[in-house]
């Protein structure tokens, strides 16, 4: 992509939107607040999270580090940050970039740049929480469960990164920049399945079951001879995963002739799932599942075993990025564009002056201005 | 079709269930002109009822006689559409289809591999009419691979990208969230793929097929997981809800019959403001002295926060924690979901009127373009099946009433399933 991406900010939205704009080839400038100290391990977030970036450390929160920023913004396209509303407001942000060169900037903050949350604080699990995910999963009479990892950051930095690109679609040259505003707690509403419509068309509070789901039974998880094997046995493939069970009289019974039915019997249908499947190893029940009858069934794969995963080694999912200790497979894109080979995972970048580049990209933006 | 930067765009959305029509309405709500190509049997009461698992779906669970226009799982997913209910195994659907995709940017669909093929419409019978075709397919497992065949729903996918060996109160025990995490991941994905493939067509000129794997765009999620176990060579232990890098971070009980509040301290400020809070002593306690100590006797403190918090209202404690600098969130259920006051006060809900299932409030975009602008505008409900028929047909084909006529007599098109 033909677009310079500044990217300020620790909650992980931004940096995972700026990895995209990198992989696919535009050139990346991440602020860090701080600089690391170079002896400090091999972090896993930074090793995922920043290949391809250059990176410059500048103390923001001085008045001389937000000039340096916005002297970085002003020979930049587009402009990501993820900080505090309060921080967001200091940087002074729509004013960052050059009007004529900065196409897009977007805030993403944890609940937007207004209203009564503005300046609360959030993790991932704060806004899982109040956003109506965490309700949801887990066994009922038990603390609901939080979904580990960074799932709100880097679906937030997936909604920066549509925003950004889309602007910059819609951009006329030497036209008005847009300035764009997410919420996190936003994003995690927006990505509720049918949650809240559950409750204003039907009146019921969709609520948590262990590893059972809402009023659609069998689609679940289920202990086997050497795991766990999760079933989408609804719809359509219900007649088939009977068939699989070797029980097509399932299929007419009257405990189980629709899916209201099957879900208020779903004690009697599990025990009967179990004596068929319980003992099978869960590779021959997932083989047979999709390659004799399709059905969705899935396993419980390890990390190791995805790592080695025949569909996504055929794939060339995995892409090779060097570290100080090693190189490490990490994820590579989830979509190709069909002839072309899968991106390769840019490399890890070291850190940079922020003045030097600062002179170099302006002494740049003077010589294309130059040529052009 | 609503103002956007995708103003100009127009789609064509063969999607259904949730990955797909998820990346449509995020097209849609940018503002792209996105034409649902919808099989006439597509949402019609022999499947309604059941995807629906017994009418929690519709308007106080009554479908109606023509549940097909009033499903809130549907209408949630399509708003800021038209509807052209085409039937694409007929000779003359095909036809116009194609026709379609002459005057079209993207075409989007989430079927097995087989399906487009099966129908003589793969990409390249589509690219022979639009050389500039955006085109995406988004089946479970991507295009190419052993798997390429094997179907999928979201439940199905998610413990295959390591989640489950990640989720969970303990090792011992598997769990799914059975939120459909891979649908959610794969429509964003899908989203932002097509995104990068219009901008690159600004600037080569060319189309482009996108392969896009719902498995991978789920499995991409946990990277540094991968990352971690390579480095280590040790798996990331199940942790339930306490954080590998600091404590205290969970879910506590608080007074309700099913009410918990997550509560975090990252850092020796906000673990200050909380102690100060409890009033408990723990700024005191040696055991909970540093984020190590505290790390080391997790059990002990969650137990500790747990006996406070316990007896206390999540929504007044979720203020009381948040005022003092710690980052706190109430466990929320839809009802509360949708009177919490700062998505409220944002206006972030969008109310809209739907022509057979009343006035109904769904989830916006968390996309504002401008800064401080009002989060919905001129947003469209959900349309009925086959609703633009006409509109479609004569407007964007030029074809007259009686040939339209026509086509709906042979059952090419349609306003309603077949019975």
């Amino acid at each position: 992509m033909d677009l310079r991406v500044l990217e300020v900010g620790d909650a992980g939205a931004a940096a995972y939107a700026g990895k995209l704009f990198a992989r696919w080839g535009a050139e990346v400038i991440r602020v860090d607040r701080r600089a690391r100290d170079p002896s400090d391990k091999v972090q896993p977030l930074e090793v995922f999270l920043h290949p391809g970036k250059r990176r410059v450390a500048i103390d923001y929160e001085t008045a001389e580090g937000r000039d340096l920023l916005h002297e970085l913004a002003s020979v930049c396209d587009v402009v990501l940050l993820d900080l505090s509303a309060d921080e967001v407001e200091r940087l002074d942000w729509t004013e960052l970039g050059t009007p004529g060169r900065i196409q897009a900037r977007v805030s993403i903050t944890p609940f937007g740049l207004d209203g009564p949350y503005r300046d609360w604080k959030a993790t991932g699990g704060t806004l899982l929480a109040l956003g109506g995910y965490t309700f949801l999963t887990g066994d009922p009479g038990r603390a609901p469960l939080t979904i580990p990892g960074h799932y709100v950051e880097y679906q937030s930095g997936h909604f920066a990164f549509i925003a950004a690109v889309a602007a910059t679609l819609g951009h006329e040259a030497d036209g008005p920049a847009s300035s764009m505003e997410l919420s996190m707690l936003e994003c995690v509403a927006t990505l509720s399945q049918f949650t809240t419509v559950m409750w204003t068309y039907g009146g019921v509070v969709r609520s948590r079951h262990g590893n059972r789901w809402e009023n659609l039974h069998p689609n679940a998880m289920y202990r086997c001879g050497d795991g766990w094997y999760q079933v989408s046995g609804i719809g359509k493939f219900w007649e088939p995963f009977a068939l699989m069970l070797g029980r097509p009289d399932l299929v007419e019974d009257a405990r189980f002739l629709t899916p209201a039915l099957r879900t208020e019997h779903a004690d009697e249908l599990d025990e009967i799932i179990n004596g068929v499947l319980g003992r099978r190893p869960m590779q021959e029940i997932l083989t047979e599942a999709q390659e004799t009858w399709r059905i969705p069934i899935g396993i419980a794969l390890s990390l190791a075993d995805v790592l080695a995963d025949p569909q996504l080694a055929a794939r060339e999912f995995w892409r090779p990025v060097a570290t100080a200790e090693g190189t490490v497979q990490m994820p590579g894109s989830p979509f190709t564009f069909v002839g072309e080979s899968r991106p390769s995972e840019p490399a890890l970048m070291a850190r940079e002056e922020p003045e030097a580049l600062r002179d170099a990209l302006k002494a740049d933006a003077l010589a294309r201005e130059a040529g052009s | 079709m609503t103002a956007g930067p995708l103003h100009g765009v127009r789609v064509l959305d063969l999607t259904r269930v949730w990955a797909g029509p998820l990346a449509g309405r995020i097209l849609a709500d940018l503002g792209a002109d996105v034409l649902l190509i919808e099989a006439p049997t597509g949402r019609g009461p022999a499947v309604v009822p059941k995807m629906a698992g017994g009418g929690f779906s519709f308007p106080d669970g009554d479908p109606g006689s023509r549940p097909w226009n009033r499903n809130g799982v549907f209408n949630k997913l399509h708003r800021n559409r038209r509807s052209l209910a085409l039937n694409l195994k007929t000779e003359a659907g095909k036809e116009l289809f194609l026709r379609l995709v002459a005057g079209s940017d993207v075409v989007m669909e989430n079927f097995s591999t087989r399906a487009m093929p099966s129908l003589g419409l793969d990409y390249e019978v589509l690219r022979r009419v639009n050389e500039r075709i955006v085109y995406i397919s988004m089946p479970g497992f991507g295009s190419s691979g052993p798997y390429r065949d094997w179907v999928s729903y979201g439940p199905s996918l998610e413990p295959m990208t390591g989640l489950a060996a990640l989720l969970g109160y303990d090792a011992d025990e598997a769990r799914n969230t059975c939120v459909a995490l891979p649908d959610a991941t794969g429509g964003v994905t899908a989203a932002l793929a097509l995104m990068l493939a219009l901008r690159r067509r600004q600037v080569s000129g060319n189309g482009a097929w996108i392969d896009l794997s719902q498995h991978e765009a789920a499995t991409a999620l946990l990277g540094e997981y991968f990352i971690e176990q390579q480095l280590t060579g040790r798996a990331p232990e199940v942790l339930g809800n306490a954080h590998m890098d600091y404590a205290p971070s969970g879910v506590y009980r608080c007074i309700g019959e099913d009410d918990w509040i997550h509560v975090a301290a990252r850092d020796e400020a906000e673990w200050g403001a909380l102690a100060a809070e409890a009033g408990r002593g723990w700024g005191e306690d040696g055991r909970f002295a540093t984020n190590l100590a505290r790390l080391e006797h997790r059990a002990e403190l969650d137990a500790a926060i747990e006996d406070w918090t316990g007896p206390l209202d999540k929504l007044q404690l979720m203020v009381r924690l948040q005022e003092a600098g710690v980052p706190a969130g109430a466990v929320l259920a839809a009802p509360e979901l949708l009177v919490d006051p700062q998505l409220a006060e944002r206006g972030y809900w969008a109310e809209l009127e739907e022509s057979e299932a009343g006035r109904r409030t769904y989830p916006g975009t968390p996309i504002r373009m401008e800064a401080g602008s009002p989060a919905a505008h001129d947003w469209t409900p959900s349309p009925g099946l086959g609703q633009d028929n006409d509109e479609v047909l004569g407007e964007l084909l030029g074809l007259d009433q009686e040939t339209i006529d026509e086509l709906r007599e042979q059952g090419v098109i349609a306003d309603a399933p077949p019975v």
